[in-house]
């Protein structure tokens, strides 16, 4: 290889350069442990675990079924009885977005614009 | 040759492992929902919601202004004036809701003056036929309704439906709504708008917000039961729907 002195440095250096976000981000999502904690401690519509990484889908499928199928309750697993509802459900507990949702969405980056429509969300709009 | 058969095997074990990776369960995504939807106890139920919307008790301009005040300030719709305009219930002259058949239609009693107008939730709805992303739907009740998380804005519901009855946010309906509704969404830019007979309330066991607001000129019920009281009310008086020869089948009527 020509210049081989130049070339091997210099492309030590681009990777590194290119790969410094994630080498110092640690990778992997980032959990945050002082999110606001819920009003009623007695347990989520589901699992914790299930609604820390998909509460989307919960949400998505509550969406579905009050819209498209007129159900506006939802019965949990464990027998609870949960009006289809983000303010009437979720913000009852969670009354304090800016700091539940918020906190992690920003933290991993997450950008969603439920807020731009459904009222009661932090700045951070979802 | 060796050489060749060694590369071989290699990339065949890197090509699996690459698609075992990519099959490989995710230990969240393996998680399902545990519970299922539920229609509330209270649901108003029909095969087929009609409106009934009595002409002779719409007689002064304050009648009007109460019944659209009551949807309009619920559901957070903006008031733009002009050509940007979102409405879900709104009036208009006879003469431009009837077009061409306001003669015959004046012929049979039909009064000079204003009309109430909305979405028609047709038997055949030509909005939900366009939307290109099933934004727009016919619920089995006939409610023809939409899911504002899915509109993308492309309005082709707008030019296909007959009777004018949806808005376009041009801009953020927030910055024209005097007094926001915590109880109901607003809408985003770049997103259509209508009526959706108050399903929302139906499906918790209560009348849409026109029909309670109207004292008794605009009657709601399923059409399809002959003892309900639209069906009732449409045997006994003359009735006209907007546009019939069309065929879309529009579900508000007319008393004249």
């Amino acid at each position: 290889m020509y210049n081989a002195k130049y070339i091997v440095p210099g492309l030590v250096l681009f990777l590194l350069v290119f790969s410094a976000p994630f080498l110092l981000s640690g990778g992997g999502t980032r959990i945050v442990q002082d999110l606001a904690p819920p009003l009623d401690k007695s347990g989520c519509v589901e699992d914790r675990l299930f609604m820390a990484s998909s509460h989307m889908r919960l949400l998505s499928f509550w969406r579905d079924q009050a819209l498209r199928e007129g159900k506006r309750e939802y019965v949990s697993g464990s027998g609870k009885v949960f009006a289809i509802s983000l303010r009437g459900t979720c913000f009852s507990c969670h009354a304090d977005p800016a700091n539940f949702c918020d906190k992690c969405h920003l933290v991993n980056g997450a950008r969603p614009y439920c807020g731009d429509c459904h009222q009661g969300f932090g700045e951070g709009r979802g | 040759m060796k050489k060749r058969r060694r590369f071989l095997e290699l990339a065949g074990m890197s090509f699996l492992a690459l698609v075992g990776k990519i099959l490989q369960p995710d230990p969240v995504r393996a998680f399902s929902l545990s519970g299922v939807g539920r229609v509330h106890a209270r649901t108003l139920k029909a095969k087929r919601w009609a409106m009934l919307i009595d002409t002779l008790k719409f007689n002064d301009a304050e009648k009007f202004a109460v019944v659209i005040r009551a949807c309009h300030s619920f559901h957070n719709v903006p008031s733009i004036a002009g050509g940007q305009e979102v409405k879900w219930i709104w009036k208009d002259t006879v003469e431009r809701v009837f077009g061409e058949e306001t003669a015959d239609y004046k012929a049979k009693g039909l009064q000079a003056g204003d009309c109430l107008l909305s979405c028609n939730h047709c038997d055949n709805p030509a909005c939900v036929s366009v939307c290109p992303v099933g934004a727009t739907f016919r619920r089995p009740d006939g409610i023809v309704a939409m899911d504002y998380h899915r509109c993308i804005g492309c309005r082709f519901c707008m030019s296909a439906c007959p009777y004018g009855a949806r808005s376009f946010n041009f801009s953020d309906p927030r910055l024209h709504i005097a007094a926001l509704n915590p109880d109901y969404p607003a809408r985003a830019r770049g997103i259509v708008e209508k009526c959706g007979f108050c399903s929302e309330l139906l499906d918790r066991g209560e009348m849409p917000l026109c029909v309670k607001a109207s004292d008794g000129a605009i009657v709601f019920g399923d059409l399809a039961d002959p003892d309900s009281g639209v069906s009732r009310l449409l045997s006994k008086r003359t009735s006209i729907r907007r546009n019939e020869k069309l065929g879309a089948g529009p579900g508000l009527y007319y008393l004249i």
